[in-house]
């Protein structure tokens, strides 16, 4: 009895532990993280159409000829 | 694709991702905690792979310095071998900086960015992709002769029959041999890495029994002769001015052709006798614009090259029976077929014993 009653609360603590520990709570989305904020200071922007399409500055001009061709 | 778009990171998820714990400032530089354009990208370095990829990818990045799409010996190579002067400073150092040296991609070119050559941008994203796109990164530069090829662009030339019937991309067989020889090869052939027919069809070696053309041919003729149609050969590649007066590449316009001529590169992994050669676009006259005479040693190097055309049939015209490729004179690389200041340099492909009719 008294094997019993030790290895009962052993198997309900190893049952709930690995209930726990199928869940897929970590699957559902990202982790937020301390340092979120420097995280998204690049991505921010990045990530934001409208933002993009502000502050984006034209491309330098080419350096080569436009004629160049080549067939790769 | 508009400027905004090359640098748009469409799932913000990627923070989250491997990569993106690592952090942005870590591989681009710059200051994450600006909060104006200007200062956020001082000191950005947009394509990082040179320094940041080998920090945890060592075990691939470590022959990365090998590879040819990296280090461009290919192209080097074959300019030394001519008897060019690639020291630095060089006139035709010069005319391969400005001129040559942009067609060779990074760590980022393949699995993240579009290459530079075609115009850069985030392929999906900044999502690293360990396949790299075949359409984006892969035909971005292999374009012309490869891919179209491949996918039957050509016009009256079939698709490849492994993109056809089995829509196989570029890395389902080249992959790791990408990554470079530990060797160090001089050009695509020379890696013992690099797939060959035989290594997925292993069954035709292993019994020809009921093959009367592979019984007779397996050993002197490549499997490009028999299952390979015309392809794109290019000419005269030189540089010229344009309206505006800048130095620009050009070339003549492409040729379709098929011709079969003596191995160039035999050995023992390719021991054939027979091959098929493709014309590359380097002339005599390639780099004068920057100097007289920079290849002294044209003629130590064929302009008709080992090749692997990319558009694999079961059947041909030159295998539908024997005498369709033992009678047809126009598939074997002649004197005729070969500019004359370029037969000095071919002479040792040429072909000068054709194959007797056999009547089948």
């Amino acid at each position: 009895m008294k094997r019993l009653a030790l290895v009962l609360p052993a198997l309900v603590l190893f049952v709930a532990l690995a209930v726990l520990g199928c869940t897929n709570k970590g699957l559902v989305g990202p982790t937020p993280r301390a340092d979120d904020t420097v995280v998204s200071s690049c991505v921010t922007c990045h990530s934001d159409k409208a933002t993009l399409q502000e502050v984006a500055s034209p491309e330098p001009e080419a350096t080569t000829s436009a004629e160049t061709t080549g067939e790769g | 694709m508009e400027v905004w778009e090359k640098v748009f990171v469409d799932d913000a998820e990627f923070a989250y991702s491997t990569h993106g714990e690592v952090g942005c400032v870590i591989c681009h530089g710059g200051d994450s905690a600006a909060a104006d354009k200007d200062t956020a990208h001082a000191g950005v370095v947009s394509d990082p792979s040179d320094v940041s990829c080998i920090t945890c990818h060592s075990d691939v990045a470590h022959v990365n310095d090998l590879s040819l799409h990296t280090n461009l010996t290919g192209m080097i190579s074959a300019l030394e071998a001519r008897g060019g002067d690639m020291s630095e400073g060089s006139e035709l150092y010069t005319a391969f900086q400005n001129h040559c040296s942009s067609c060779h991609t990074t760590c980022g070119q393949c699995h993240v960015s579009r290459p530079e050559e075609s115009g850069s941008g985030l392929v999906s994203g900044h999502e690293f992709r360990q396949t790299p796109s075949m359409q984006y990164n892969c035909i971005a530069c292999h374009g012309s002769r490869i891919g179209d090829e491949y996918l039957g662009q050509n016009e009256g030339q079939p698709a490849d029959v492994h993109w056809t019937q089995e829509t196989m991309l570029c890395t389902d067989c080249h992959s790791v041999a990408l990554h470079g020889s530990s060797t160090g090869a001089t050009n695509r052939y020379d890696n013992p890495a690099v797939i060959q027919c035989e290594d997925c069809h292993a069954d035709v070696l292993a019994d020809t029994s009921d093959n009367p053309q592979h019984e007779q041919h397996l050993d002197d003729l490549s499997c490009q002769v028999c299952h390979a149609v015309a392809y794109k050969n290019c000419y005269s590649c030189h540089i010229a001015l344009d309206e505006e007066g800048q130095p620009c590449r050009v070339s003549e316009p492409s040729v379709i052709q098929f011709e079969i001529g003596y191995n160039p590169i035999q050995s023992a992994e390719r021991p054939y006798d027979f091959v098929v050669l493709r014309h590359v676009p380097t002339c005599t006259g390639t780099c004068d614009y920057y100097g007289t005479n920079l290849l002294p040693d044209f003629d130590a190097v064929s302009t008709w090259k080992y090749a692997t055309p990319h558009n694999i049939q079961l059947d041909t015209p030159q295998n539908a029976s024997c005498d369709a490729c033992h009678t047809d004179i126009g598939i074997f690389l002649t004197e005729d077929d070969i500019r004359p200041e370029e037969r000095a340099a071919n002479e040792g492909v040429i072909i000068t014993e054709f194959p007797e009719p056999v009547g089948e």
